[in-house]
C-alpha cells in the first residue's frame, strides 16, 4: 500500500469528479443562456402573461357551461374523422412494408435505391400532417379526400423508418441459425424474419392508429375534413360554448383510442 | 401427416385446430365493413385519386422550383420556429420534474396523484395545434401562444414518463441508502434519481425533436414561425415560395434530429 | 486467517413480543423475543418466507413492527425521533442478497455513500465527496478484498456477483458499524463465493467487534460460521442455540411444519439442509 501513489489517484479522482461536475454547470449554463434567448426573441414575457390572464379567464367563462345541443350534429364530422385516422393508418401498410424491405440495411443489396426511399421516407415523414393536408387542399379542394391522402403520406414515412429499423434490429444469429439448416431466402424471410418484427410491426400500427386519430382531428383547421372543422367554425363564430363541445368530444374519442390502442398493444408484444 | 409403417406405438397425432374459426371469420367481416364504409366515407378511391393526378402535377409544377425570392423575410420564422422548440421544451422538461414526481403513484399520496393524472392527461389528450389555437384566441396572435401551447403539451407528456420511471424505479438500491441512516432527500438523489436520469433525458430530448416539428405548424393557427409564412405563401399562391420554406424545415428538423441522437449516444 | 468471536455478555439487541402482521391477517413474525449479545455472530435460519427478512428489518425499522420492541443499545427504536433513527441506522450496517448497488454510479462513489448520513447538505446534493471519504473508501475496498485500483471508477453494474457484494460489504465499512445485518447475503453466489464471503464477514466483525445478525437457508453456512443460530419456522422461533445442538430432528421439524403449510419450495430447502 504505497501511500504516495494512493494520494495521486485520490487526487485525480477528485479532479476528474470536479471536471464533470463544472461540465454539468456549464451545460445548465447554456441551456440556460439559451432559453433566456429565446424568450426574448419569441417575445415570451411573464409579466404578459399575468396581465394576459384575465383574457384566459375570460375565454374560460365563455366556453362553460358547454352547449350541448350541437351534439347531434357532431357525429358525421367524428365518424370522418374516425374513418380518415383508420384508412390513414392501414392503407400505408401496405407501402410502407415494402419501402421498409428495400431500405432496411441489412437486407438490401443496392445502397443507391436504398438511400434514396429512406431519403424519400424521410421526406414523407418530416412534413407534418397538418402541412400535407394543406398542400393538396391547394390542389385538390376541401374535404376529406385531401385530409386521408395526408395521413397516409405521413404516415407511410414514419411507419416505413419503424419498419426498417425493426428489421435492423433483428439479432443475426437467428438469420444466421436458419441458414445454417439449410433454408433457403424465403424460408428465412416467412419463419425467421417476419415472426421476429411482426409483433413490432403490430405494435406500430396500434400506436400510429392513435396519433393518426389525434392528427385527424386537427385537419379541419385547414379544410380538410373531420371534426376540426366543427371546431374551427365554432371559434370563428365566436361560439366558444359549442367549441368546447367539440373539444370535449375530442378528448373522449382519443381517450377511448387510446385505451383500446394500448390494451391491443399489450396483447401484441 | 399418417402414421408410418410400422410405427403403431406413436400416440395419435392430434388435430390442428383450424385457422378459420368463427370468431376470426366474424372480425374479418366486420373488418371489411368497416373498411369499405370507410373508404366511402372519406372519399378516396382509386377513381379519385386517378382524377386528382392532374391537379397534383399542377401543385408540384408550381412549387418547383422553390424561389428564393424574398428570402430574408424567412430569417426571423426560421428562428422563432427554432426558439419556440427550444423554449418549450425546456419550460415543459422542468416542470416535467416535480409534476411527474407528484404523479408517481409510489411516492405520492392518493390525493394528490389522481388529480394530477387526470390533469395530464387532458393536456395531452388534445392536439398541440388546438391549444395554440386557444392560446391565440386568449393572448392574441405571436410565437407566445405557441411556446404557451407546446410546453402545455410537452408538460402532459413528459410528467407522464417520469412519473413512470419513477414508478419503474427498483427499490433495491433505495433500500441500501436507507440503511446507511441517510435522509430521506439523500436516499432520493442518490437512490432513486441516478435511476431516473437517463430516461429523463431522453424523453426531454426526443421531445425537443418532437417540439420544433410541431411548432412548424403552430403558425397555421397564428402562432408564429414558418407556419406562419407558410400559410400566407400557400394564400396568396406563391407556392415556389412555400416550397422554400418547407425546404428549410426539413432542414431545421433534419438538424435537430442529427444532433439529438449524437447527444443520447452521449448520454447513456 | 481466521479470528475467533469474541462475546461480551451485554446484550446490544433486545427484542421483545416482536410481532409483525400485514393487512391485520398475515403474520410475517410473531410475538419473538430475542436478545443477543455483542459480538455474537447470530444466524437466522429457515426456509424462505419464514419471517428472517421481515425480523432482520425490524431491527433498523426499515420495517415498522406491529406490536412488541426493539431496543438496540439500550435504545427504544419504536420511541426514536427521526434524527435518532437515521443515527441508529448509521451504526447498523445492512447487506443483501440483491448486492443493492447503485448500477450506473462508480464502486467508489457506492462505497461512498456510507457516508452519506454525516454529509453536508451541499456536498449531497452536488455529489461531491471530501478526500477524506474517497480515503477512507478505499480502505474499506482494501479490507473487503477488491485491491485494483482499477476496478474503483469502474461502473457497478460490471462488476461480478462476489466483487458486488464485496463492494457492498466496503460500503457497510465505511459506516464504521456496531451491528451488521445481513439478509441471506451468498445466496446469489456460487459455492466458494459463499465461503469466500462468510469468512470475510466473520473475519471482519470479530476485528472489529462486530455484532453480526444474519438470515441464511443453507445449513452447512449456518453450521460453519455461527456461534449461535436462531431457526425460524412459520414466524415463531423453534429452536435457540449453538451450531452443534442443531440436530436433524430440529432441522426437519423447521423445514416439515413449513412443508405441511404447503409455502415455498422445501424440496430444494430440504436438500440443502439434508446436505450434511
Amino acid at each position: 500500500m504505497n501511500n504516495a501513489t494512493l494520494d495521486a489517484e485520490i487526487d485525480s479522482l477528485i479532479k476528474l469528479r470536479q471536471r464533470v461536475l463544472l461540465n454539468w454547470l456549464f451545460i445548465l449554463t447554456v441551456i440556460l443562456a439559451v432559453g433566456g434567448y429565446a424568450a426574448w426573441f419569441t417575445g415570451f414575457d411573464i409579466p404578459e402573461l399575468v396581465t394576459g390572464w384575465p383574457h384566459i379567464w375570460n375565454l374560460l367563462k365563455r366556453m362553460f357551461p358547454p352547449d350541448f345541443s350541437i351534439v347531434p350534429i357532431l357525429y358525421g364530422p367524428l365518424i370522418e374523422t374516425l374513418q380518415m385516422a383508420l384508412l390513414g393508418t392501414t392503407i400505408p401498410i401496405f407501402f410502407a412494408v415494402p419501402l421498409a424491405w428495400l431500405t432496411a440495411v441489412n437486407i438490401r443489396e443496392d445502397h443507391v435505391l436504398g438511400n434514396i426511399v429512406r431519403l424519400f421516407l424521410h421526406v414523407l415523414r418530416t412534413i407534418p400532417e397538418l402541412l400535407w393536408a394543406m398542400l393538396l387542399v391547394s390542389a385538390v379542394g376541401l374535404g376529406t379526400f385531401p385530409g386521408t391522402l395526408a395521413l397516409i403520406l405521413h404516415t407511410t414515412g414514419s411507419m416505413g423508418k419503424f419498419f426498417y429499423e425493426a428489421i435492423e434490429a433483428i439479432d443475426p444469429g437467428v438469420i444466421e441459425a436458419m441458414e445454417a439448416t439449410g433454408a433457403n431466402q424465403f424460408k428465412v424471410l416467412m419463419f425467421g424474419i417476419i415472426p421476429t418484427v411482426l409483433p413490432i410491426y403490430m405494435s406500430v400500427v396500434l400506436l400510429y392508429w392513435e396519433f393518426n386519430t389525434r392528427a385527424a382531428t386537427i385537419l379541419g383547421l385547414v379544410g380538410a375534413g373531420g371534426i376540426g372543422l366543427t371546431l374551427t367554425h365554432a371559434i370563428q363564430a365566436f361560439e366558444y360554448d359549442e367549441a368546447v363541445t367539440c373539444l370535449i368530444a375530442i378528448v373522449l374519442i382519443l381517450t377511448v383510442i387510446d385505451r383500446i390502442s394500448n390494451y391491443l398493444r399489450s396483447k401484441v408484444i | 401427416m399418417a402414421a408410418e409403417q410400422g410405427n403403431t406405438d406413436r400416440p395419435p397425432t392430434p388435430e390442428m385446430p383450424s385457422r378459420f374459426t368463427a370468431n376470426r371469420m366474424l372480425i374479418a367481416v366486420v373488418f371489411i365493413a368497416v373498411y369499405s364504409w370507410s373508404v366511402e366515407g372519406t372519399g378516396l378511391s382509386i377513381v379519385a385519386l386517378i382524377e386528382g393526378l392532374p391537379d397534383f402535377w399542377q401543385l408540384g409544377q408550381h412549387m418547383f422550383p422553390p424561389s428564393l425570392e424574398g428570402y430574408e423575410e424567412l430569417w426571423v420564422p426560421f428562428l422563432e420556429t427554432l426558439f419556440i422548440g427550444i423554449l418549450a421544451t425546456i419550460i415543459g422538461s422542468v416542470f416535467a420534474i416535480p409534476i411527474g414526481f407528484l404523479g408517481a403513484a409510489n411516492l405520492s399520496h392518493p390525493v394528490i396523484y389522481y388529480p394530477i393524472r387526470l390533469v395530464l392527461t387532458v393536456f395531452r389528450g388534445v392536439s398541440e395545434v388546438i391549444w395554440a389555437l386557444l392560446f391565440v384566441v386568449a393572448v392574441g396572435l405571436g410565437p407566445m401562444p405557441g411556446v404557451l401551447a407546446l410546453c402545455i403539451f410537452a408538460v402532459g407528456v413528459q410528467s407522464k414518463l417520469v412519473a413512470e420511471a419513477v414508478e419503474a424505479v427498483d427499490p433495491g438500491p433505495l433500500e441500501a441508502i436507507r440503511t446507511t441512516g441517510a435522509s430521506p432527500w439523500k436516499v432520493f438523489l442518490y437512490g432513486a434519481w441516478p435511476q431516473v436520469l437517463p430516461l429523463y433525458l431522453t424523453y426531454a430530448l426526443y421531445y425537443w425533436d418532437h417540439n420544433t416539428r410541431q411548432a412548424t405548424i403552430l403558425g397555421f393557427v397564428g402562432a408564429g414561425g414558418l407556419g406562419q409564412k407558410l400559410l400566407w405563401d400557400i394564400s396568396v399562391y406563391e407556392f415556389e415560395k412555400a416550397t422554400t420554406s418547407i425546404v428549410l424545415m426539413i432542414v431545421l428538423i433534419t438538424a435537430i434530429d442529427r444532433f439529438c441522437l449524437y447527444l443520447r449516444s452521449k448520454i447513456i | 486467517m481466521s479470528e475467533q468471536i469474541q462475546v461480551s455478555g451485554a446484550p446490544i439487541i433486545v427484542v421483545n413480543d416482536l410481532t409483525k402482521s400485514y393487512d391485520g391477517k398475515i403474520n410475517a413474525i410473531m410475538e419473538i423475543s430475542l436478545s443477543i449479545a455483542k459480538g455474537e455472530f447470530t444466524v437466522l435460519f429457515g426456509p424462505s418466507g419464514v419471517g428472517k427478512s421481515t425480523l432482520l428489518r425490524c431491527l433498523n425499522c426499515l420495517v415498522e413492527p406491529t406490536s412488541g420492541d426493539v431496543i438496540v443499545d439500550g435504545q427504544q427504536v419504536g420511541d426514536m425521533s427521526n434524527k435518532e433513527l437515521l443515527a441508529l441506522r448509521s451504526d447498523v450496517g445492512m447487506i443483501f442478497q440483491e448486492f443493492n448497488l447503485i448500477n450506473r454510479m462508480s464502486v467508489l462513489v457506492n462505497v461512498m455513500c456510507g457516508r452519506l448520513h454525516d454529509m453536508s447538505f451541499f456536498r449531497a446534493l452536488t455529489y461531491t465527496f471530501s478526500r477524506e471519504d474517497h480515503e477512507v473508501a478505499i480502505h474499506a475496498l482494501r479490507r473487503a478484498g477488491l485491491h485494483d485500483t482499477e476496478l474503483y471508477t469502474r461502473r457497478a453494474d460490471t462488476l461480478s456477483g462476489g466483487q458486488k457484494q464485496r463492494v457492498s460489504i466496503a460500503r457497510m465499512l465505511v459506516q464504521e458499524p456496531k451491528i451488521i445485518l445481513a439478509d441471506e447475503p451468498v445466496a446469489s453466489l456460487d459455492v466458494k463465493m459463499q465461503h469466500t464471503i462468510m469468512q470475510l464477514v466473520r473475519d471482519i466483525a470479530a476485528r472489529d467487534g462486530i455484532t453480526v445478525v444474519m438470515s441464511l437457508h443453507q445449513l452447512e453456512l449456518a453450521k460453519q460460521y455461527a456461534s449461535r443460530i436462531i431457526g425460524l419456522s412459520e414466524g415463531v422461533v423453534a429452536f435457540d442455540g449453538p451450531p452443534q445442538s442443531l440436530s436433524n430432528d430440529v432441522i426437519n421439524r423447521i423445514f416439515k411444519i413449513v412443508d405441511d403449510k404447503g409455502v415455498g419450495s422445501q424440496d430444494n430447502e430440504s436438500a440443502d439442509a439434508g446436505n450434511e
